[in-house]
């Protein structure tokens, strides 16, 4: 029998990889905005669940394209299957990825 | 004829405050207020009237009481709720000496209560004008404040004499605490979409709902919610003002109001489902539910007006 899908967990793994893909982009210089984006995104992850590390390299091109995955993820959960604050953690990943959208036309 | 849980409202509720974000219409004052009244009488729905910690209270109870204690002074205060001299000069800006003054004078009324001086919500109600949202409105706040009126006035419909609609302190804090995250998903549109003028209220909303989230346990789930039934159209006939045969959920609200907005609203409406929302449609003629809505708001009766936007 296929084992159900765990769908916070696939957003904690895109929440992961976006926040690998924002660590590079911010190539190891802590004063860059995409290094404080990468502990933002890293920190929402560990709100959704504080035991999960991440373990599966997702291969998002963007940082918006890890996001966007995540969203897709959440919004796949039920509003009564979830955590109660589920709507709370989307709306921060929504927030998040406003940012990084504004972030990424920077030059 | 359709039935709804107080449960599937929630789940309603929560799938509206989750499309907010693509919103970009702003909201206003007045849908603010409305909403931040309506989340206040959900909690104290919620919680049941008269809830005090008694120091014999479960963990989850105490942090249920504390949690809706710490409400940032309501804008009216609870339906049937009765206050200390100290609680009601906080609701209305006052000092306890000047309420304690004005009980005894008789300038409000007020009642002795194993000798203490309590006094009515009505007394201290300055908001009048704050009335429940319509589902006419299809603003997507106004829809959030709806769904969420909508699944008070069920449990409302549900409480055990006189307490509250549920009877496990586990469940009532993490219903609390799911409609906290939903007025703090809801004050953080209304930062974003707000004019810059009317923000005080809710960011004040947003710092406190953050903290009462964290504050509450909300593991326990709450499979209560989905016994508290109702349905729609109401199946009631009117006697005479304050009498409703029958009394199926949902009526109660309707017995405080006339007899000619009761029958008002029993032409008016036929109730569908589309999509997970409820729709309210016309049930004779277009202008019927204009009618009901305008007898209901000549009776001040929102919890009436709530259930029929509905």
């Amino acid at each position: 029998m296929q084992k159900p899908i765990n769908w916070v967990d696939e957003a904690v793994q895109s929440l992961h990889a976006a926040a690998d893909r924002a660590d590079v982009l911010g190539s190891a210089d802590v004063f860059s905005s995409w290094a404080a984006m990468a502990g933002q995104i890293g920190l929402v992850a560990s709100g959704l669940d504080p035991l999960a590390a991440p373990t599966i390299r997702r291969p998002w091109a963007s940082v918006d394209d890890g996001l966007t995955a995540a969203l897709e993820a959440l919004d796949r959960i039920g509003p009564l299957d979830g955590a109660d604050d589920l709507a709370l953690w989307e709306w921060h990943v929504q927030e998040i990825r406003d940012l990084v959208e504004r972030l990424a036309t920077l030059p | 004829m359709n039935t709804t849980t107080a449960a599937l409202l929630l789940l309603t509720a929560d799938r509206l405050a989750r499309e907010l974000h693509t919103s970009t219409e702003p909201v206003t004052l007045p849908q603010w207020e409305t909403f931040d009244n309506t989340v206040y009488r959900c909690l104290h729905t919620l919680l049941g009237p008269g809830r005090k910690l008694t120091g014999h209270d479960s963990a989850e109870g105490s942090a249920a009481i504390r949690t809706f204690q710490h409400y940032p002074t309501p804008l009216r205060p609870a339906p049937g709720e009765t206050y200390s001299p100290t609680e009601a000069a906080r609701l209305i800006g006052s000092n306890t000496h000047r309420i304690t003054r004005d009980a005894i004078a008789g300038r409000i009324h007020a009642e002795r209560v194993d000798r203490a001086l309590r006094i009515p919500a009505e007394e201290l109600d300055h908001r009048p004008d704050l009335t429940a949202a319509m589902s006419t409105d299809a603003h997507p706040f106004s829809r959030l404040t709806v769904a969420i009126g909508a699944m008070t006035d069920v449990l409302a419909g549900h409480r055990v004499s006189a307490g509250a609609a549920l009877t496990d302190d586990r469940q009532i804090a993490a219903a609390m605490r799911h409609v906290l995250s939903l007025a703090a998903v809801a004050a953080r549109h209304t930062l974003h979409t707000g004019a810059v003028a009317d923000l005080d209220r809710p960011l004040l909303i947003a710092q406190y709902a953050d903290l009462a989230v964290d504050a509450l346990d909300g593991r326990s789930g709450y499979p209560q919610l989905w016994t508290m039934t109702s349905t729609n159209p109401p199946a009631w006939s009117v006697s005479n003002r304050g009498s409703a045969v029958g009394r199926p959920a949902g009526v109660r609200m309707i017995e405080a109001v006339s007899v000619r907005a009761a029958n008002a609203v029993r032409d008016a409406v036929t109730y569908s489902w589309v999509g997970g929302m409820p729709v309210v449609s016309p049930a004779h003629a277009r202008s019927a539910p204009r009618r009901a809505v305008a007898a209901l708001r000549s009776d001040s009766a929102p919890e009436a007006l709530c259930w029929f936007s509905m």
